[in-house]
Formats: structure tokens, sequence, C-alpha cells
């Protein structure tokens, strides 16, 4: 596995301990019948478009939410996801945490 | 509609300080709409929030792709949400599309909504509204008939 592959893998584990959210993939969840993990999908690591990989990575997280309100989500996310990225071996620069949708039970 | 509305939560100056990377996040329009479509439908006098022709055709769309994910989005239709970028980060307008019960005032019910839907959306999202706009699309006379 690739630095990058793990860093998606962590991100995911890390995003499920946050309740509330849940990764925004743009078909069925859970596992392929081959393995591959469609959560990934969620997540975007892309290099500094002007300066190169070694400049550092942009991580574009996906997510729709479970429930509101978002602010206290959002801060769990933010410290849940950013403990990953300190540890990680790509340099990452910027975080970005999109809540794309809203699940109807969040009202429930 | 706007696909995101951005806020940002932390600026450069983190990053300097080695404090991490830059976080940002941003709330996608659907659950602004979602919120306030929620929130009119729930004051008093307000019949219904209505869709119109294009917003029940979203509708289908959005809940086809997401039942296949699992998920039962909550409902938008009859709600537009735009983003403002303003010195301080970005507020959004939203526009809701009400019939009301005739034994209503009118103009009382759109005070009410807009009230309603102000102060749900910047509960939920933490996002400032700027601008709540109703449109009164229908009055029902008789709310025992369908």
């Amino acid at each position: 596995m690739t630095a990058a592959t793990d860093l998606v893998h962590d991100l995911l584990a890390a995003l499920a301990g946050v309740p509330g959210l849940r990764p925004a993939t743009p078909v069925a969840t859970g596992r392929a019948p081959w393995g591959w993990n469609r959560d990934a999908m969620a997540i975007d690591l892309n290099p500094a478009v002007s300066r190169g990989a070694d400049a550092g990575h942009t991580v574009v997280v996906r997510v729709v939410a479970t429930q509101l309100p978002l602010p206290p989500l959002v801060r769990r996310a933010e410290q849940a996801l950013s403990a990953v990225l300190a540890t990680s071996e790509l340099p990452v620069t910027r975080l970005r945490l999109e809540v794309t949708d809203l699940d109807g039970a969040a009202f429930a | 509609m706007k696909n995101t509305i951005g806020k940002g939560t932390s600026d450069a100056r983190d990053v300097a300080a080695g404090h991490g990377p830059l976080f940002e996040h941003t709330v996608g329009a659907p659950v602004v709409a979602a919120v306030a479509v929620r929130a009119a439908a729930a004051v008093p006098g307000v019949v219904r929030v209505e869709p119109g022709l294009v917003g029940l055709v979203a509708s289908m769309v959005r809940a086809a792709r997401h039942r296949v994910t699992g998920l039962d989005p909550a409902p938008i239709e009859g709600a537009r949400v735009e983003l403002d970028r303003v010195a301080d980060g970005h507020t959004v307008r939203v526009e809701v599309d009400v019939v009301i019960s005739g034994q209503d005032q009118a103009a009382a019910v759109g005070r009410a909504v807009q009230r309603a839907v102000a102060g749900a959306v910047t509960e939920a999202t933490g996002l400032t509204v700027a601008e709540v706009g109703v449109s009164i699309i229908d009055v029902v006379w008789d709310l025992d008939r369908p």
C-alpha cells in the first residue's frame, strides 16, 4: 500500500469515529465484492498544483450529515482528521471538509 | 442553487505556527435548503412548502441517487439557497415557496417563516443568514378538502 492509500484508510477510520457524519460516496456504501472500499471515493488527495507534491497536499473529505447541528460535528471531525494528518508521511497543508448533504435521520 | 457554501474555521497563521494543516469546511446548499424547508413547514399557518414542477423532478433524481447509497435524504424542494461573499466570510440567502391557510394573516405567516428559517439555519449550520424571501404560492381556504 502507498502512503496515500494508507492515509485515506486512516482518515476513513477516523471519520467512522465521528457520529453524525458519514462519507459521501457516489455509489453504494460498504465494501465491494472484490474488497475495494468505495468510501475512499469520498476523499481526494490533491498535490499543490503550482509547487508540486513536495509542497504539500490538499485533503478534501466529503461527508453527509446524519445529525444536527453541524458546528460541533465539524469541530469533532476537524480534531479527528487533523490527528491523522499529524502522523501522516504525506505533507498536508490544507484540510477541507465538505458537508454535501443532509440525511432525513437528522430530523428524527 | 450553488452546491457549496464556504466557511473557514482556521487561518494561515495556524499553519505557519505549526498547528497543522489549514482547515476549512463548506456546507452544501442542500443542507441549508433541508433545514429551511423543515423550519418553514413547522410554522403555524403554513399548509405545505411548495416544491414546484422543477423541484419535484429534482427531488426524484436526488432521492434515487441517495437510496442507492442507503440514505433517505431530507426534503429540500421548495427552498432555494444562494451564497453571498462578504468581507468576513459568507452569508446565505434563502427563498422559500409556501402554501398557507386562508384562516391566517398572510403577512404574519410570512414574517414567522422568515424568523423560523433564519433561526433554524443559523442554529443548525452556523452560517449567517442575510435574507429570507418568502413567496406565498397559494392560499388554502378549506383545509379539509384535498
